[in-house]
């Protein structure tokens, strides 16, 4: 490189003098990053729902409203459900004045469980006069067809007396629905609920059975809360043959419980026509389910329920107790799932002379996968059950053992999936 | 090292300085990729620097918080960048230069830029906003002529559902708690309107065209525009086991028969809930 004269070699320093400067200035750099990892703290202290809120509360404190916001409007972008963090929101754009929004926030919290302390916060902000979350009309439910293969499908409703040593592994093709529906009157509802299941023997033992299941009342909000009463009416066929017809009335309790969580109490009573009048009676059930959704991506639920039946000879009463358990955890964005239940029940019958005592212990358990099919609605789910019973000696019946697999597609409609 | 060698060699060499950073990722939901220039999918509390363009996919949501604290949250399909950012940490002053080509937006301005009010701006392809401590919401593209088509205006033929602009002073408003009122100055096609009213609108339908407005955007118009900034929960009612009748339920049939077409039921009297049933009596299997 042919080097140049006075000028360019001062064009040289000049431009190596820059260089060095350029490359040796740390300070705005510095500062940026202190700043920087004051956001990054920030952010870290904001990554779950309770964090933020506490974190909003303390910029709120400090006068920093629209900081306290931000706080609050990043856990929203990530986790829309955490219905907490919204309340805190609605009540701090009501501190901003913004009341138009906060009253959109708070209608989006309809039907969703808040906690107490947040609607205080709310009123206390927005003023005691500050509209409830409207109520909203909405359809939603599900329905799913596929195969199910039982490791002893003759045994699934046949129960065996001791000895008879009798099973069968069956395919059996299945069909299920389940739609919910609330009609929102003001502060009051309709609500209409229905579903079935249906098993239809593909090979193997014939062992069939449909089962449906309706009800239909009024409810009217109850604070956070809603109470609702209506009639019920099920229906069972077995290998085609009417088995039960149930028919009576129900009444539900519902209100929010913890930071994400909802708690139901429910009772009724309904009138048993069997296919034989020495099962006829009355069926009355206590229950409870609580649902909870301490993430985004998690749901889970535990039941109990109470039950009597009764019937115009002792050994056809009975008492029972069950309790059922489940969660469900999304994989990841496009709606994966895995989810887990479990339902374990007991049955003591009434005792009466000449007849054999009997004494149940029903257990089921069902694992499944469900994989979206992209951009459909659909989702194509497989799973694993075990089925067991266990009768206590005196009662002349075989246990029960089977395992099985499913393959089903399910169609998923209305409000009851996820936010996306 | 000829002149030209030199000046390119301190302008590469100047490139980190002016790749400055103004604030990281906040909040990050599904897709959101950063340019700079390379677009790569973002990560949360990723730095942003002056010029990068900040991308959405479709169900996308993210939140700028920049170094001033100020937050630029943007929704589903919307590209914006940060133009200018001016920031004075001893004194709390700061002024921002940004632009939304596309996609829905909300702005809210830190404290520090209250220090130094008109000398902030937001840019869409239609309007020019000068920022005077605020929060601003708005949307760039057809989703702004949908939600003023729900508005009862009167609208041009000429609008671009490309560029389309709609512009929402949200606050604070006039009693708001230990703050001073929001205000903005929308210019578009020669004209400057004021916004001084929480909740007032503007809608701006193309390139070198005035605002039409001011107007209150309505309780649906507000719910579609934050539909677009992020998601709300739905009532459901969460997860819910399947019910299996032969678990849950007395329902069941008293065997004693077996194999395919077995099952007579029990002549004697199934004991208790299996109940007393024969051949023929129902229930019976096959």
């Amino acid at each position: 490189m042919k080097v140049g004269g006075t000028s360019e070699r001062r064009w040289q320093m000049a431009s190596v003098a820059a260089l060095i400067a350029v490359m040796v200035y740390p300070a705005p750099a510095s500062a940026q990053d202190a700043d920087a990892a004051a956001l990054d703290a920030a952010i870290d202290a904001s990554m779950t729902p309770a964090g933020a809120i506490a974190l909003a509360r303390s910029q709120a404190a400090a006068g920093e409203l629209t900081e306290a916001a931000a706080t609050l409007e990043r856990v929203l972008i990530a986790q829309p459900r955490a219905d907490d963090v919204r309340l805190a929101y609605t009540a701090l754009l009501c501190r901003l004045d913004d009341r138009q929004a906060a009253q959109l926030e708070l209608n989006a919290l309809a039907g969703r469980a808040v906690s107490g302390s947040g609607w205080d916060e709310v009123r206390a902000a927005c003023g005691a006069d500050f509209a409830r979350p409207a109520s909203r009309s909405y359809l939603s439910g599900q329905a799913a067809i596929g195969l199910a293969y039982d490791s002893d499908a003759l045994g699934e409703v046949l129960v065996q007396p001791t000895g008879a040593a009798l099973s069968g592994d069956g395919l059996a093709a299945l069909a299920s629905a389940r739609l919910h529906a609330h009609l929102a009157l003001g502060r009051a509802f309709i609500y209409g609920d229905a579903g079935g299941v249906a098993k239809q023997s593909v090979s193997g033992p014939a062992s069939e059975y449909q089962f449906g299941s309706a009800a239909l009342g009024f409810g009217h909000a109850l604070g956070a809360g809603e109470i609702a009463a209506g009639g019920v009416l099920r229906s069972g066929r077995i290998n085609n043959q009417h088995y039960v017809t149930e028919y009576g009335g129900e009444l539900r309790l519902s209100f929010p419980e913890g930071a994400s969580g909802r708690l139901t109490l429910r009772g009724e009573a309904v009138k048993q026509d069997f296919y034989q009048p020495a099962l006829d009676g009355w069926n009355y059930g206590v229950s409870f389910l609580y649902t909870g959704r301490p993430s985004e991506r998690v749901a889970w639920f535990l039941a109990g329920q109470g039950e009597f039946k009764t019937a115009p000879s002792a050994r056809n009463e009975y008492y029972a107790a069950r309790l059922s358990g489940g969660v469900e955890v999304q994989l990841d964005e496009r709606g994966t799932y895995a989810a887990f239940s479990t339902s374990l029940r007991y049955v003591d019958f009434g005792e009466e002379a000449f007849f054999p005592e009997r004494k149940d212990w029903r257990f089921y358990n069902r694992a499944a996968l469900g994989l979206p099919l992209g951009g459909t609605g659909l989702t194509l789910e497989a799973a694993a059950t075990h089925s067991y019973r266990n009768y206590n000696a005196a009662s002349g019946l075989d246990d029960y053992t089977s395992f099985g697999g499913e393959l089903r597609l399910v169609w998923k409609f209305g409000p009851g999936r996820s936010a996306r | 090292m000829s002149r030209w060698t030199a000046l390119a060699l301190l302008a590469l060499c100047a490139t980190p300085a002016q790749a400055q950073t103004v604030g990281v990722t906040a909040a990050l939901r599904n897709d959101v990729r950063i340019a700079n220039p390379a677009p790569h999918r973002a990560v949360l509390k990723e730095r942003v620097a002056l010029g990068n363009d900040v991308v959405t996919g479709a169900a996308s949501a993210a939140q700028l918080l920049l170094l001033d604290r100020t937050s630029f949250s943007i929704g589903a399909n919307a590209r914006v960048r940060i133009d200018r950012f001016v920031y004075d940490p001893a004194r709390r002053a700061s002024s921002v230069g940004a632009s939304v080509a596309a996609g829905a937006f909300r702005f809210m301005s830190s404290r520090a830029l209250h220090a130094s009010p008109g000398q902030s701006s937001l840019r869409t392809p239609t309007a020019s906003i000068g920022i005077r401590g605020t929060i601003i919401e708005g949307v760039v593209g057809a989703d702004a002529v949908r939600i003023a088509r729900g508005e009862a205006l009167t609208l041009p033929p000429t609008l671009d559902p490309e560029t389309a602009s709609l512009i929402v002073l949200r606050g604070p408003g006039r009693n708001a708690q230990g703050t001073s009122a929001g205000a903005i100055d929308v210019s578009a096609g020669g004209a400057t309107v004021a916004l001084e009213e929480a909740g007032l609108a503007l809608f701006i339908p193309g390139p070198h065209q005035p605002p039409i407005g001011p107007f209150r955007l309505s309780d649906a118009g507000l719910a579609a525009l934050h539909a677009l900034l992020r998601a709300t929960p739905l009532p459901g009612r969460g997860f819910e086991w399947e019910p299996n009748p032969p678990t849950d339920r007395q329902f069941e049939c008293p065997g004693g028969g077996g194999g395919k077409g077995g099952g007579k039921g029990d002549p004697a009297g199934g004991p208790n809930g299996g109940p007393a049933g024969g051949a023929g009596a129902g229930c019976s299997a096959g």
